[in-house]
């Protein structure tokens, strides 16, 4: 069984610290910020069982002997002892997994899952978040267990509760969206309509205590609402507040039912992690259902939920949703304004134009030629409208959306060749080097980039003539520069140097021409590539890209960092990435099949 | 409650119709009833990347502030609030920087999280390590111990690099970045509507819902499975929820009470706020009026401003130098033409002179929040001599992601605690663990306490800050030399 040479053993590897160290020991960049390491500058060999794994070469096939994905029916990364039938197939056979870490207990919605939740629940076509600010990010991701409700955040969803309920109100076929018992009844109707969208809202039964608090209010209605019938009064008033109350606006996960080291969660709160995991939003019908009959605390059965989930549109806006994080889509308008002299053919505009392409092509590689990491990173697939096909030097007549076509194979290679990431990462006359290097090596192969080092005396200002190429490198030779710039960021963001600061084709630059050529630091094999394509797939032949990629969908899925507890698991989804048949979409099942997911940490109980 | 509310709201709404439009607005307070003494207030300018260092500073020495000290300078356009003054200098922020305490973030972001909370990230996972000094102060000085109001303007980005103001778990704070929210909800301005209902029913439904809310949220909290963390959570959401409350009445909770009919900025400007800024220039002089009344009226005795975001933007295109019109903040506080190169490409004095205009523009910009705060005479002066206004930024010199001899400024007195019309030198506090030169933790020490600043047990501050990855931990005490 090949174990990924980022563990070396179970706990260390996850430790940002060591992997810092491991970096920099690797690389022989002792010294590259002053103070942190001793004198020894000797290059670290790769720790012992930690050779390249076979079979990876190409990419696309596989590793030999092991199976596409963990065996149906087991945990990817350890069994419980009441977890019947189930048998962890693929977990590395010197992997141990970890106890897991605590987590909260409580979970605030992102902007998106309390938008899209919201129009869910009342079927209305609202757009309560767009007063939210942006989520606080975790490591580029909005997903974080550990978002809040300030006074801004509570007065917006204090007005969108009040603005929506009014709305839900206003007309009798937006009542009948929430209400499904017959408002002649009155009362009875009433507490039909608490209890049943009550569930809905809070995604569990309500307590009789609930029940009766909601029951009273609704009653209240007819005092203090101005408008409509008693019954819509009581409506608009009961939604107003399940709409702001922390039961809606938190998942809560109650379960105090102890396995060993493990708490297993209950159905509902199986139900709540996964919906909002996968769609984004709140349970539909089945998965309510589902929980109400106790089911989801069989992996197999959450799976199979999983699956359809995956399979609907919003589990669709899922994957490409973490596609436009993943590649910093938020920051793209930061960097949008370029020399309009020099870049006719450019206007912020663009972006989301750029963003259809980057999420269209996800979209296509996973659901419609089913690929994963491989084919995403090396396609010659595009998305193009009549604006940005000539950039990529398309001919044909294109419209305002964007259409499938077939890239240069010499000039293009998946989503790094992309105009989205290329023009943001650029200032607005030329190609920025080390920002691209930068996110290389940060969100491919998830290097830990040290603080730059001293202050280092301005170099004088360059002469004209010169390639980007070589201004960077100058600038950035100074002592306190030059390892980690050198060592580290340049040669990946020189790979890139064929594409201009809006992302096309480019052979010459300032009268000279560009070089491409490098290799892939940071890595332990270190590939040499000619150019931005051979990069691309010396990336993906990297098990360190491997690991990330399994990383930023941890990152992304469960709103944390790793810990020691997950190195299990990713070590056995990184071996599972190496095989480009295994899409996001299994590797997002897979995740759904980890002990992180299924269960909490027992500390504390 | 709810009539207070409804007769106050209707009240303030019809407000500036009975009284001549342009009136000085606390002309008036000196006639009516007022506070036996006013309360003091806090407002923190916080804008981004580095200044030019070479024209920041006074061009007379360390002593009394005038106005020719200031020409030529950047802080210039605040010549005729020279007296009201006070310029510590030298200030290092904490942590210094260049990673010397061992934490894997790079200087921009260090220079957003740590700024104001001297709580520095120690992964890159991490956010700040706790909570930003303008938070702590209102806590302790605002009645019902409601957060700051927090406004921005530009650009946004979630993380770190996104916000200079935390929340107590150390989270970015949200900030309000359009005016007419800021202003319709906090301020609550705008047009009086056709005829108001004789039944305010709007105040009755908020209160019978936030009733039902409040219990929800009792029930969660009663919960002994929560951890330190989602108790802190809920304990915030609650006080959200209390704000909501009490921003139900305007003046809510103030001591005594401010006569509210004053509390406008006048019609006219009401309707451009409503209208909505767009861009830099409108909004930042909205958000500083904005800020102003929520101040003087005492809707918010701690105010927040961020302008833009770390490493950020935006183009000062509207500023008369050729460079401000073709490149971002950004790069011209690295005197470069790109974000990604750090070494000076473009001739020095260019892009000094380029910087210069966009500090002398900060200032000028601040200086309408401090002219407006002066205007408001109160007992003790104006609304200004009770306040503390706090001009701070992500670096010192941009070029080399400095953290060290900050550029600093307060105007107000906090009282008359504080001295006026000087330009300070600062000294090193005697401390085991104190850097080569004064650090932000004992600074922001002194203000707070100044602020009137007491903790549960009636105490004044004693500590601030957080230690860093090497345990290094920000020294206490008081800077007395900047203290009358």
């Amino acid at each position: 069984m090949v174990t990924a040479p980022h563990a070396r053993k179970p706990g260390a590897a996850m430790s940002r610290s060591f992997g810092y160290l491991s970096v920099l020991l690797a690389l022989g960049v002792a010294g590259c910020v002053g103070g942190f390491l001793g004198d020894d500058d000797s290059p670290t060999d790769p720790p012992p069982g930690s050779g390249t794994p076979s079979g990876t070469q190409g990419g696309t096939t596989g590793v030999p002997g092991s199976p596409v994905m963990p065996g149906p029916g087991g945990l990817i990364d350890g069994t419980p002892t009441s977890m019947p039938g189930t048998t962890p197939t693929n977990m590395p056979a010197a992997c141990t997994p970890g106890p897991l870490s605590p987590v909260p207990r409580i979970v605030r919605l992102t902007r998106i899952q309390y938008e899209n939740s919201v129009r869910d629940l009342t079927g209305l076509d609202v757009r309560p978040a767009k007063d939210l600010p942006p989520d606080t990010t975790l490591l580029g991701f909005s997903r974080n267990l550990s978002l809040e409700v300030g006074d801004l955040v509570g007065r917006v969803f204090n007005e969108q509760a009040a603005s929506v309920a009014r709305q839900v109100a206003s007309a009798p076929a937006n009542i009948a969206k929430v209400v499904s018992c017959d408002p002649k009844t009155g009362d009875a109707c009433a507490t039909t309509f608490i209890a049943d969208f009550g569930k809905r809202v809070f995604r569990r039964p309500l307590t009789d205590a609930e029940k009766m608090r909601y029951l009273a209010l609704f009653k209240q209605g007819n005092t203090v609402v101005e408008t409509g019938d008693a019954f819509t009064k009581g409506v608009q008033v009961t939604l107003e507040a399940m709409l702001q109350s922390p039961h809606f606006l938190y998942r809560f996960e109650g379960s105090t039912q102890k396995d060993g080291a493990h708490v297993v969660l209950g159905s509902y709160d199986i139900a709540s992690r996964l919906s909002y995991m996968l769609t984004n939003s709140t349970p539909d019908v089945m998965l309510l259902a589902a929980a109400e009959k106790d089911e989801l605390r069989d992996v197999n059965n959450v799976v199979t939920q999983a699956r359809r989930l995956l399979e609907t549109p919003a589990g669709k806006a899922m994957i490409r949703d973490f596609f436009g994080q993943w590649m910093q889509a938020d920051d793209w308008a930061n960097h949008a304004d370029k020399n309009a002299m020099r870049y006719p053919a450019w206007k912020p505009t663009l972006l989301p134009t750029l963003l259809e392409e980057l999420q269209s092509f996800a979209e296509h590689t996973v659901f419609t030629q089913k690929k994963g990491l491989a084919t995403l990173m090396t396609s010659t697939s595009g998305f193009v409208n009549k604006a940005t096909a000539p950039i990529y030097g398309v001919m044909g007549t294109f419209g305002d959306a964007v259409t499938r076509v077939d890239l240069n194979p010499a000039q293009r290679a998946g989503i790094l060749t992309q105009l989205g990431f290329l023009a943001s990462h650029a200032s607005s006359l030329t190609s920025s080097p080390i920002h691209r290097g930068v996110f290389v090596q940060r969100s491919l192969l998830c290097t830990t980039i040290p603080p730059p080092g001293e202050q280092v005396p301005p170099l004088p200002p360059t002469s004209a003539g010169k390639t980007t190429r070589e201004v960077v490198s100058e600038h950035t030779d100074a002592a306190g520069c030059r390892a980690c710039h050198h060592g580290l960021i340049n040669p990946v963001g020189f790979g890139l140097e064929n594409y201009d600061a809006i992302g096309a084709w480019r052979t010459m630059e300032n009268g000279k021409p560009i070089d491409p050529t490098g290799s892939l630091v940071g890595t332990s094999k270190a590939l040499a590539f000619s150019n931005p394509i051979d990069m691309a797939k010396a990336i993906v032949d990297s098990p360190e890209s491997r690991l990330c990629f399994a990383k930023q969908w941890l990152r992304y899925s469960y709103g944390r960092e790793e810990t020691p507890g997950d190195t299990c698991a990713l070590e056995t989804l990184a071996q599972a990435i190496g095989n480009d048949s295994y899409t996001p979409v299994e590797l997002v099942l897979d995740m759904v099949r980890s002990r992180a997911f299924m269960f909490r940490s027992a500390e504390g109980l | 409650m709810t009539r207070r509310f409804a007769n106050n709201r209707r009240k303030f709404l019809r407000g500036v119709g009975g009284l001549a439009i342009g009136l000085p607005f606390l002309e008036t307070f000196a006639s009516r009833k007022a506070w036996a003494a006013p309360p003091k207030r806090f407002a923190v300018y916080f804008q981004c990347n580095g200044v030019n260092k070479d024209r920041w500073w006074p061009t007379t020495p360390y002593g009394a502030l005038t106005a020719s000290s200031l020409m030529g300078t950047a802080m210039e356009p605040l010549k005729d609030h020279a007296a009201k003054l006070l310029i510590p200098r030298p200030l290092n922020g904490f942590p210094k920087g260049y990673g010397q305490d061992g934490v894997p973030v790079d200087d921009h972001n260090l220079g957003m999280a740590a700024k104001l909370t001297c709580a520095p990230p120690h992964t890159e996972a991490d956010n700040a390590r706790g909570p930003s000094i303008d938070l702590v102060v209102a806590n302790s000085i605002n009645p019902g111990g409601k957060g700051p109001l927090l406004l921005h303007v530009g650009e946004t980005r979630g993380g770190r690099l996104g916000a200079a103001f935390y929340t107590n778990s150390g989270q970015p704070a949200a900030r309000e970045g359009n005016p007419w929210n800021a202003f319709k909800s906090w301020v609550g301005a705008g047009a009086p509507p056709a005829s108001m209902p004789a039944v305010d029913y709007a105040a009755m439904r908020r209160k019978s819902v936030l009733d039902v809310v409040k219990e929800d949220m009792k029930a969660l909290q009663g919960s002994p499975l929560l951890g330190a963390a989602d108790k802190q959570k809920l304990e915030m959401h609650t006080t959200a929820i209390r704000a909501l409350e009490l921003n139900a009445t305007p003046g809510g909770g103030s001591a005594g009470g401010m006569p509210i009919t004053s509390c406008t900025l006048g019609d006219a400007r009401n309707k451009e706020i409503e209208a909505g800024g767009g861009d830099f220039v409108k909004n930042s002089a909205m958000m500083m009026d904005i800020a102003a009344i929520a101040m003087a009226c005492d809707y918010n005795r701690v105010v927040g401003i961020q302008l833009s975001v770390g490493s950020g933007g935006p183009m000062y295109n509207w500023l008369p130098d050729g460079l401000n019109k073709a490149h971002r903040h950004h790069p011209l506080s690295h005197g470069a033409t790109s974000d990604a190169v750090f070494m000076p490409t473009l001739p020095d004095a260019e892009w000094k002179l380029a910087l210069f205009n966009v500090d002398t523009w900060h200032m000028k910009t601040l200086n309408t929040l401090i002219t407006r705060l002066a205007s408001y005479s109160e007992p003790g002066g104006s609304v200004l001599d009770n306040s503390l206004v706090l001009y701070m930024n992500e670096l010192s010199a941009g070029l080399a992601h400095s953290h060290e001899d900050l550029p600093v400024l307060i105007a107000g007195s906090a009282g008359g605690v504080l001295k006026q019309g000087q330009y300070v030198n600062l000294t090193r506090l005697v401390d085991p663990n104190a850097y080569g030169k004064p650090c932000t933790p004992p600074f922001f020490i002194t203000l707070a306490n100044a602020l009137g600043y007491r903790d549960a047990s009636g105490a004044p501050m004693t500590k601030f800050g957080a230690p860093t990855a090497r345990g290094r931990v920000p020294q206490a005490g008081e800077h007395v030399e900047i203290k009358v």
